[in-house]
């Protein structure tokens, strides 16, 4: 039982994942290939603050958060200057700097070693233990997200982000300045991705450079495409079912190397046939150009 | 007889092509100004780098007294320049009606902070009646909900006028207009423009067809090879020899 | 000191010549990043792997060396695995959706989904753990100017010269190379001189793949395979390529020597896991600022 409640906590850090970089994907249009570095720092920066200034994860969360939003800035610069194919490669590259630096900064990071120990949340001076107690967590955090998101993309907010996703240049005539709206996309998704990687930090109590790799940032797109860009709700669809149903692999009674490797190969392929056949996944508004 | 926007020796190169070669002219306000020239002659580098999305080798651009030669288009924009385009462009995967939205939107409202905000209520409703009352302008209204793609070519060339005069600019920029639509809806367009100078509003616009230049317009200029060749009253103009071999004798790009 | 930091260039650089080379020689042709090309390389790896241990038998790990033959039979097997896969995703993944006339974003993406189903396939098959293509006992290197270099690593950059003059002569001299060219340079109206576009594209995978599976076979001789050897592989050659400028062999050749002189001069400087960080800062600088690469011209405005 203990088992499906983690799998749907799973689920629920890799939905707030799958919203972040939704609005930038799916509503802005910006193909953003390096979002695990958000979380990255979002994990990290609350980590450490708990580990070695013993600030509560609640604190944690929210500074990571903050950090990953301005990482976020940051990527907006590469946003404004390229575009389709080259702006992806810039967005991983530079999400593969950010691997690379919590890997090599050791002193700060503890690098390939990682983090661990790390302590879990607390609710009014009691501590969270049990899996199905972190699971309402999550579920809160999602439905916040959720609604933060909802209430962004349906206000005028979110109407110049389609604008600018359907026709930069038309949307430029009308006067809206397309560098500002970018900048904040990027920093409000980078802030709820540093929040699903605090979230992850302090639920797994352990962390390594390796759960932000270029591979990550894929995952969270590829089930982003699978549920449908352009909709929250296609998001949340996408999470669910990439999560797991993979994890039923492992009912199959695969050695564990093994089923990681059959779930890689299976976003690998329906990377492919989504590209092929169906760019707009299950419920999207949006297929890429 | 305020002049609106000065252009004064601008010129733009591509590679090795002289795009725009020291443009010097200037545009009085309340006027209705065709620009023509063969293919090629720079008509539409010459709107692009007016509007900001293209910058000028050299030159200035002063629109209502102010220098806007190297500012960003939307800046532009918001100072007062509205432009169509030669391939319409209009936002496809919006529904008519929220097209106008796009354009109509009070700005204060599209920032970040109140797009988050739990604890006001946003109602687009006197929005949607505005964009409404643009659509019965131009006989649009029934297709407020379709996707652009299911209007005809000429009502999408509708919207996009009217997106542009939903930003309620002092000049408009509008690229081939009329190109490839029905006479009903030419004369539609026409009428804005009337309309629109009677407002206090100032037009410029590229046309390959003489007979519109000459009922519309009350100047024309002739731009050859990113050269002005000539301008004027439009009968006078098109009578000009010069003109008559930029478009038939000369050299086509 | 400083000439085994030039030699540790040069074979960088040659390496990263050999993934650049092909690469370009695909992207020509196609204008996308054929990601996949790093799963192509790893093919190769393993292909000579599994000729290898095929031909020679051997239960053993190698400690005999094995005959001259046999790898020169590996690196055959490695080239032909190499090109054919290339060519397979080229049929089956690429050009369906140039049908559908797809951008390329589009092809990027779908090249990602290749190459993790070729890579994590491969794992499946072969296993996580590192194998080794080196048999018998270990060779000591050459010393050459105060730096010492082993004779696979002198094969490494005589491979990637060879390679290159052979890519500059046959696309200046023969038919079909010219053709390639004419199609990188614009497509229409290549096809309007009646140069027919697919075969060309055909033949740029077929020989692309095949230097990838050459550069594959070539490095694993020098540091062992795993499956994951790919990516690493292919970020380098890509930002080597890009680095040089995107569409030229010279471009290609340029960027690696580039990247291999600047990461191994930096390491100098910093410790040996920054590598990575350096390249991938080049990389970004040059595609916020020199998207063209050091070579490459801009492209011009549709005005």
């Amino acid at each position: 039982m203990d088992y499906f409640i983690h799998v749907l906590v799973i689920v629920g850090i890799y939905a707030i994942l799958s919203m972040s970089l939704d609005i930038i994907v799916g509503y802005t249009g910006i193909p953003a290939l390096g979002h695990a570095a958000f979380s990255l720092i979002g994990a990290y920066t609350s980590a450490l603050l708990s580990l070695r200034l013993g600030l509560s994860p609640w604190i944690g969360m929210f500074a990571g958060a903050f950090l990953a939003s301005i990482a976020g800035a940051i990527s907006t610069y590469p946003a404004i200057r390229l575009k389709g194919d080259y702006l992806a490669l810039a967005t991983f590259g530079l999400g593969i700097i950010a691997y690379v630096i919590a890997k090599n900064w050791v002193s700060l990071t503890k690098g390939p070693m990682g983090l661990p120990g790390i302590p879990g949340f607390s609710l009014f001076g009691y501590e969270l233990k049990e899996v199905w107690q972190y699971l309402l967590l999550i579920l809160f955090f999602v439905a916040i997200t959720y609604i933060f998101l909802s209430l962004l993309v349906n206000r005028p907010f979110g109407r110049v982000l389609k604008g600018i996703r359907e026709d930069e240049i038309a949307i430029q005539a009308l006067g809206k300045d397309i560098s500002i709206f970018k900048l904040k996309v990027f920093m409000v998704g980078a802030f709820f991705a540093g929040i699903a990687g605090a979230l992850y930090a302090h639920y797994i109590t352990f962390i390594d450079p390796s759960s932000f790799t270029l591979m990550e940032s894929i995952t969270i797109l590829v089930m982003l495409i699978f549920g449908g860009m352009g909709t929250l709700k296609g998001a949340l669809l996408g999470a669910f079912l990439l999560v797991a149903i993979p994890e039923a692999l492992r009912f199959l009674g695969l050695p564990s190397s093994v089923a990681a490797q059959l779930r890689q190969m299976l976003y690998g392929f329906i990377l492919v046939i989504l590209m092929l056949y169906r760019p707009q996944g299950l419920i999207g508004r949006y297929k890429w150009r | 007889m305020k002049i609106i926007l000065e252009i004064k020796n601008i010129t733009k190169t591509f590679g090795g092509v002289r795009a725009l070669d020291n443009i010097s002219l200037s545009i009085t306000k309340e006027t209705i100004t065709a620009i023509i020239g063969p293919n090629g002659s720079g008509k539409t580098t010459f709107f692009n780098v007016i509007n900001g999305f293209l910058k000028p080798d050299k030159g200035k651009i002063t629109f209502k007294g102010k220098d806007i030669t190297y500012l960003s288009p939307s800046k532009i924009a918001r100072y007062g320049i509205g432009r169509t385009f030669q391939l319409i462009r209009v936002f496809p995967q919006m529904i008519v009606r929220d097209n106008l939205l796009l354009a109509l939107e009070n700005p204060l409202r599209e920032g970040l902070l109140y797009g988050l905000n739990p604890f006001i209520r946003y109602d687009p409703g006197p929005l949607k009646e505005k964009a409404m009352n643009l659509l019965t302008m131009v006989d649009l209204q029934d297709m407020a909900e379709e996707l652009p793609c299911n209007l005809s070519h000429g009502q999408r060339r509708l919207l996009e006028v009217m997106l542009a005069i939903s930003l309620d600019p002092d000049l408009y920029l509008f690229d081939e207009p009329t190109a490839g639509v029905f006479q009903e809806i030419k004369d539609r367009i026409f009428e804005l423009f009337r309309q629109l100078k009677g407002k206090g509003k100032t037009i410029i616009f590229i046309e390959h067809n003489m007979e519109v230049v000459k009922e519309i317009a009350e100047k024309v200029i002739v731009l050859d090879k990113g050269r002005v060749i000539a301008e004027g009253e439009p009968a006078t103009v098109l009578e000009m020899s010069q003109v008559m071999e930029a478009y038939f004798g000369g050299e086509f790009a | 000191m400083t000439s085994q930091i030039f030699f540790n260039a040069l074979i960088s650089a040659s390496i990263y010549a050999l993934i650049a080379l092909g690469f370009v020689v695909i992207y020509s042709t196609v204008r996308f990043f054929h990601l996949a090309h790093g799963a192509v390389y790893t093919m190769g790896a393993y292909g000579a792997y599994t000729a290898v241990k095929l031909l020679s038998n051997s239960g053993s790990t190698g400690m005999q060396a094995v005959p001259l033959w046999i790898y020169a039979v590996a690196t055959i097997a490695a080239m032909g695995i190499a090109s054919a896969t290339g060519i397979l995703i080229d049929l089956l993944v690429y050009k369906p959706l140039r049908r559908t006339k797809a951008t390329s974003l589009i092809l990027l993406l779908a090249s990602f989904g290749v190459f993790i189903f070729l890579e994590n396939l491969i794992a499946l098959i072969y296993g996580n753990q590192i194998l080794s293509l080196r048999t018998g006992p270990v060779k000591e290197g050459y010393h050459l100017f105060g730096a010492v270099i082993t004779p696979i690593q002198i094969l490494i950059i005589l491979s990637a010269l060879i390679m290159f003059l052979f890519l500059f002569a046959l696309t200046r001299l023969t038919k079909i190379g010219k053709a390639m060219r004419a199609v990188a340079d614009d497509p229409v109206t290549a096809s309007v001189v009646g140069i027919n576009p697919e075969k060309v594209i055909f033949f740029a995978f077929a020989l692309g793949s095949a230097l990838a599976g050459l550069a594959g076979m070539l490095v694993s001789l020098e540091t062992n395979l795993e499956p994951t050897m790919g990516f690493g592989a292919l970020l380098k050659g890509m930002i080597a390529a890009i680095v040089g400028g995107i569409g030229s062999l010279t471009g290609a050749l340029l960027g690696s020597i580039f990247l291999g002189f600047t990461e191994n001069i930096a390491v100098w400087f910093l410790p040996a896991g920054w590598k990575d960080a350096i390249a991938f800062s080049v990389f970004l600088i040059f595609l916020l600022f020199r998207p063209e690469g050091i070579l490459g011209k801009k492209e011009e405005e549709a005005g």
